[in-house]
Formats: C-alpha cells, sequence, structure tokens
C-alpha cells in the first residue's frame, strides 16, 4: 500500500536552488577578468609608445603638449559612458524580477487557492454515505465531490494556459538578459583594453619621468604633475566603471538562473496539476463508477504537452503509472490524496525558493545600487571632461580609444 | 621580406578602395543632384498642369452660368498662358536657411540639412566636397531612423544639436573666412585643414548616431532569436 502510494513520486524531489547573492567587486580586483588577446595588447602597447615619445618631444610649455595631456583626460570617456549607460539598465532588470506581483506568481497563487477547494484531504469522509437532514440518505458526497471537477475545470485551464504564457515571459526575460550580457561583455572587453592602455601608460611616462630626471628635470616635473597625475586619475575612473560593470554582469546572471529555476518550477506545477486531475478522473471510474469527463483539461494536455516538452514528456510517463496504480490500488482515494500533495511540495518549493531568492536578490540589488552611485561621482568627472572639448576636441591621432 | 610586399600590398589595396570609396561617393552624389534636378522638373510640370486644369474648370463653371464670348475665352486663354510661364520661370526654391534649420522639425531635419549642404558645396574645397557627399550619405540613412525617434528625447536633442546646428555653424563659419586666408596656416593649421578635420569627425558622430539608435532594434532581433533557440532547440536537447 504504502509503496504503491510511494511509487508516485518517484519523480526526483523538486530541488529549486536560490542562487547565492553577488559579492561587490573590488575595484583593484575588477581588472583582468576578461581577456585581452596579445595581439590587441601589443597594438595597445605600440598606440602608447608612440604617444608617450610624441609627448616628451613636445616644449612642456606649448600648446601642443596641453592637447595631449587633454588626450589623456579624455582617456576611455566613450568606453566609460557606454558601459554607465548600461549601467542603468542592468540594475532595472533584478529589481523588476523582485515583483511578486503579476506573471507567474498570481497564477501559482490562483492555482493553489483551486486545488485547495478540490483537495479530498478537505471535504471530510468522502465514503460516508450522504443524509438528508443526518437522516435520511440522499444522493452521494463521493459524486458530488467530483462533480466539483467539472465545474472548475475552465478555470484551471485558464490558470494553466496562464502559467504557460508566463513561463514563456521568463524565457523571454533571458533572452534580453543573454543579449544584455553580451552586450556588457564587450564593454568590458574595451574596458579591459583602456585600463590595459592607461596602465601601460603609467609605466611608461614613469620610466620616462625618471630617465629624464638628470637631463631635463623641469620636463620630468611637468610629466609627473600633468600627465601621469591624469593617467593614475583615469585608471581608477576606468577600474571603478568595470568593477560596477563586473557587478552588473554577474548580477544578470543570478536574474538569470532565478529564472531558470522558476521555469523549472512552474513546468512542475503544471505537470503535477495535470496529473492530479488524470488521477481524479480515473478514481472517479472506479469509486463512484462517475464517467468525468473533463474535456477543457484533455484538450489542454495536448496543447501543453507540445508547449510544455519537458511537461510533455513528464506526462507521458507518468499517466501510464497513475492509470494502473490507481485502478489497481484498494485504497483509490489515497491516490488521489498522493497527487494533490504532490502539487503541494512543488508549491512550497517554489515559495521557499522565492523566498530566499528574493533575499539573495534584494542583498545584490542593494550592494549594485551603492556600487552604481558611487560610481557615478566619476561619470560626472568624465561627463565633465567631455563637455569642455565637444567639437574642438582631440584630433584623431590623438585619440586614446579601445580598439 | 614577404612582409614588405605585404605592407605594400595593404597599403596598395587601402588606396585602391578609398579611391574607388571617392570615386563612388562622387558620382553617387552626381547621380543625386541630376535626378534631384530632374525631380524640380517633374514637379514644376505637374504644377503648370494642376493650374491650368483649375483654371480651365473654373472658366468651363462661369460659362454655363454667364456666356464668356471670344473676349472671355480670350481672357482665360492669355491668363493660362501667363500662369504656364510664370510658374516655368520662377526662381528655384530656396535652401532653408541656418536660422531655419534650428527650427525645423526633428524628423525633417536630415533631408534639409542635406539640402542646405548641397547649396554650399560648391564654395568648399574638393576635399571637404568629398566629405559632404559622405555625410550626405549618413544623413540619408539617419533619416528614417528618426521616424519614431520623439521630438523630446535625450537622442532627439542630440541629433539636433550635431544636423542641426553644430554642422550648418561649423560650415557657415569657414564660410565667413576670406578666401585669400583659407590655405594660409594659423598656429600650425590652415582653415582648409581644420574644415575636413572637423567634417571627418562630424561624419564619425553621424554614422555612430545611428549605431546609437539602432541599438534597440538590434538587441530585439538577438532577443527575439535566442528566445526561439531557447525554447525549439535548446528545450528540444535538454
Amino acid at each position: 500500500m504504502a509503496t504503491q502510494a510511494d511509487t508516485l513520486t518517484i519523480d526526483p524531489p523538486l530541488n529549486l536552488t536560490p542562487p547565492d547573492p553577488v559579492p561587490t567587486v573590488q575595484a583593484e580586483k575588477a581588472a583582468g577578468l576578461v581577456p585581452v588577446d596579445t595581439g590587441t595588447r601589443s597594438k595597445l602597447d605600440d598606440k602608447v609608445d608612440g604617444f608617450v615619445a610624441e609627448l616628451v618631444a613636445q616644449d612642456v610649455n606649448s600648446p601642443e603638449f596641453g592637447r595631449r595631456v587633454d588626450a589623456i583626460t579624455a582617456m576611455g570617456q566613450k568606453e566609460i559612458r557606454d558601459a554607465a549607460g548600461q549601467s542603468n539598465r542592468f540594475l532595472d532588470r533584478p529589481v523588476r524580477a523582485m515583483d511578486q506581483e503579476g506573471g507567474v506568481g498570481k497564477d501559482l497563487a490562483q492555482l493553489r487557492r483551486i486545488i485547495e477547494d478540490l483537495d479530498p484531504g478537505r471535504q471530510g469522509n468522502l465514503t460516508a454515505p450522504k443524509k438528508l437532514f443526518g437522516l435520511i440518505p440522499f444522493g452521494s458526497k463521493m459524486r458530488n465531490y467530483f462533480d466539483q471537477y467539472k465545474s472548475s475545470q475552465n478555470h484551471i485551464a485558464a490558470i494553466l494556459k496562464g502559467l504557460a504564457s508566463g513561463r514563456d515571459e521568463l524565457l523571454m526575460d533571458n533572452a534580453a538578459i543573454d543579449t544584455e550580457r553580451a552586450n556588457l561583455w564587450a564593454s568590458m572587453g574595451r574596458l579591459e583594453q583602456m585600463i590595459h592602455l592607461s596602465k601601460t601608460m603609467d609605466q611608461r611616462l614613469e620610466d620616462k619621468a625618471n630617465e629624464l630626471d638628470h637631463s631635463d628635470p623641469a620636463k620630468a616635473k611637468a610629466i609627473r604633475e600633468t600627465a601621469l597625475f591624469y593617467v593614475r586619475q583615469r585608471t581608477q575612473d576606468l577600474l571603478t566603471q568595470m568593477a560596477v560593470t563586473v557587478q552588473g554582469y554577474l548580477a544578470l546572471d543570478l536574474v538569470k538562473k532565478n529564472n531558470v529555476e522558476l521555469v523549472k518550477g512552474v513546468d512542475r506545477a503544471s505537470t503535477t496539476t495535470v496529473a492530479a486531475l488524470r488521477t481524479a478522473v480515473t478514481v472517479a471510474q472506479a469509486l463512484a463508477n462517475q464517467k468525468l469527463v473533463l474535456d477543457q483539461i484533455t484538450a489542454l494536455n495536448t496543447t501543453t504537452a507540445n508547449i510544455i516538452d519537458s511537461t510533455g514528456k513528464l506526462l507521458k510517463s507518468q499517466t501510464a503509472r497513475i492509470h494502473e496504480q490507481a485502478a489497481a490500488s484498494t485504497i483509490p482515494l489515497e491516490t488521489l490524496q498522493r497527487a494533490f500533495q504532490n502539487i503541494y511540495d512543488t508549491m512550497d518549493a517554489i515559495d521557499t525558493f522565492k523566498l530566499k531568492a528574493l533575499d539573495s536578490m534584494k542583498t545584490t540589488v542593494t550592494a549594485l545600487g551603492s556600487e552604481v552611485e558611487k560610481s557615478k561621482g566619476y561619470i560626472a568627472r568624465a561627463e565633465g571632461a567631455r563637455a569642455d572639448g565637444k567639437l574642438s576636441g582631440p584630433e584623431m591621432q590623438f585619440r586614446l580609444e579601445a580598439l | 621580406m614577404s612582409s614588405d610586399s605585404d605592407a605594400l600590398l595593404a597599403s596598395a589595396r587601402a588606396t585602391f578602395d578609398r579611391v574607388r570609396e571617392d570615386y563612388h561617393g562622387e558620382v553617387r552624389g552626381h547621380v543625386k543632384r541630376i535626378r534631384r534636378r530632374g525631380r524640380s522638373a517633374a514637379t514644376r510640370l505637374a504644377v503648370i498642369a494642376a493650374a491650368d486644369a483649375a483654371i480651365l474648370l473654373a472658366a468651363m463653371v462661369v460659362g454655363f452660368v454667364i456666356p464668356l464670348g471670344l473676349f472671355g475665352f480670350l481672357g482665360v486663354m492669355l491668363l493660362m498662358l501667363a500662369v504656364t510661364l510664370a510658374i516655368a520661370l520662377a526662381p528655384a526654391a530656396r535652401p532653408p536657411s541656418e536660422t531655419k534649420l534650428r527650427e525645423v522639425d526633428i524628423r525633417a531635419l536630415p533631408a534639409q540639412t542635406e539640402r542646405w549642404l548641397e547649396a554650399q558645396r560648391p564654395a568648399l574645397p574638393a576635399p571637404a566636397a568629398r566629405l559632404v557627399d559622405r555625410i550626405t550619405h549618413r544623413l540619408e540613412a539617419l533619416s528614417p531612423q528618426l521616424a519614431g525617434v520623439e521630438a523630446n528625447t535625450a537622442e532627439a536633442a542630440e541629433v539636433r544639436k550635431l544636423v542641426g546646428e553644430q554642422l550648418p555653424a561649423f560650415v557657415t563659419d569657414y564660410g565667413k573666412v576670406p578666401a585669400s586666408l583659407r590655405g594660409v596656416e594659423r598656429n600650425g593649421r590652415t582653415p582648409d585643414g581644420e574644415l575636413v578635420n572637423g567634417l571627418q569627425l562630424i561624419e564619425r558622430e553621424i554614422a555612430q548616431m545611428t549605431e546609437r539608435l539602432a541599438q534597440g532594434d538590434l538587441d530585439s532581433l538577438q532577443t527575439r532569436g535566442r528566445y526561439l533557440e531557447m525554447k525549439y532547440k535548446d528545450g528540444a536537447d535538454g
């Protein structure tokens, strides 16, 4: 008996693991996460060498020297601007994912309510004969109970359809996240190039200044105080933006994992519901000799099987088993009860998952939000540098940009 | 050795590409100018036909009520002749002025700037004229993209600033420099060189604007493609 009931739950228990919150990425550790290939590296190095050689060749007080220093202050502004523009969007996504209302959450709540109404465990003793005024035998409790299925099948079908479209929305969300992550990856690649460029520039200028200390101390001083100073400032800006972008990149992954788990939960909730309804059909036949026709659900079965592939597979293997067990079992009601228990287990798993995932998400959003705030100061500086010399800005050959 | 010849070949190819691009650009610009002239002649003919038809129709209506007589007929003929000549010989529509470019609707702005630039083109040195052709080409690509842009968004303001203000102001400033001073070096640069550099920057920036404006559509396309993959391909595998 017990083994029969147990075989129904033979599917592995639904395990939805909430992803861990994204840790704060330190600016110092942000560089080096995205590889820059050696060819690009050497090209950037050549660019720096050419730039430094030209800078050193100029007279310290000439406008040409000033123009090249301007190019340093504008270094990477485009890359920072691009990455910052995206950071506003990636903060938006986890916030929306935390929104419990609407979408799948609403449908799941409705499903739970309707399943609770149909739960055989809440119907009292179904096998006891129904009596009018507690005395006169009148009708059958069992029959009335199964009639409830007929009246609620439309509603259930609608909810299951809602779940299927909610699942599609989650998939679409993940597709959008993939696109955003691809874009972010490209931005991070360019930031990484700029970081490499500015760090190389730092090194070369430092060397040059040391070299000039004896021959031309005035020039060495100018290089240290203007060029090198700005290079270090820019390196810091770039690193800060990189840290925020990396963190956003990871946060998007968190939202994606979250969605994948939710899709699993929705799949399972649909499967278990349909399975319970099928069990009910069989049990009605066995217990009350009642032909329970759930046209809506049967129609949905075929469509669901097509829409949700995994559900379809699961259902196929389950149906045969349910039929066998429910028909052969001496205690069909217990089988039905077990089927309902499956739905509850699934929903509980989803609820616990959501709670934990919400925690992770909140931590991530708070951390990311404060990092984005911090980086805004740097962006403002980059923007300020940009506003200064827009059209009359540095000439092509001085432009320090990623490749 | 081989790297030398490779470099030589590469530079030759680059030169060839540039010359071809310039040639195509020039031909394209030329063809466009001819076509524009043809189009303006066609519209003129259409206007003449419409005006004459209107006069005839009016004469017929009046003729039903009061008989026009021979003098009336002559009067109508003379009127038609006068209108035809007036429209045919009227001076061509003037390109928009610089101040008008600042107020024109954002969707019509690239086309108007294009016309304005066409009018300035003869006064510019050859390299700058080639760049102007390339810019008009870019503006043509930008035009349909602006159809979906709201007038008061940041993108629209950006486009207006560059296409409606900076570009005309820059070219006008150059136009004000006396012809004798345009080739004279000042602070290491000549006004001619300055013009070419600026126009290059503007051309690049307009190209980037097109790219930025297309970003949303590109993303949406990629997202939808990825969704189809996730739903119908990855799902079947897993």
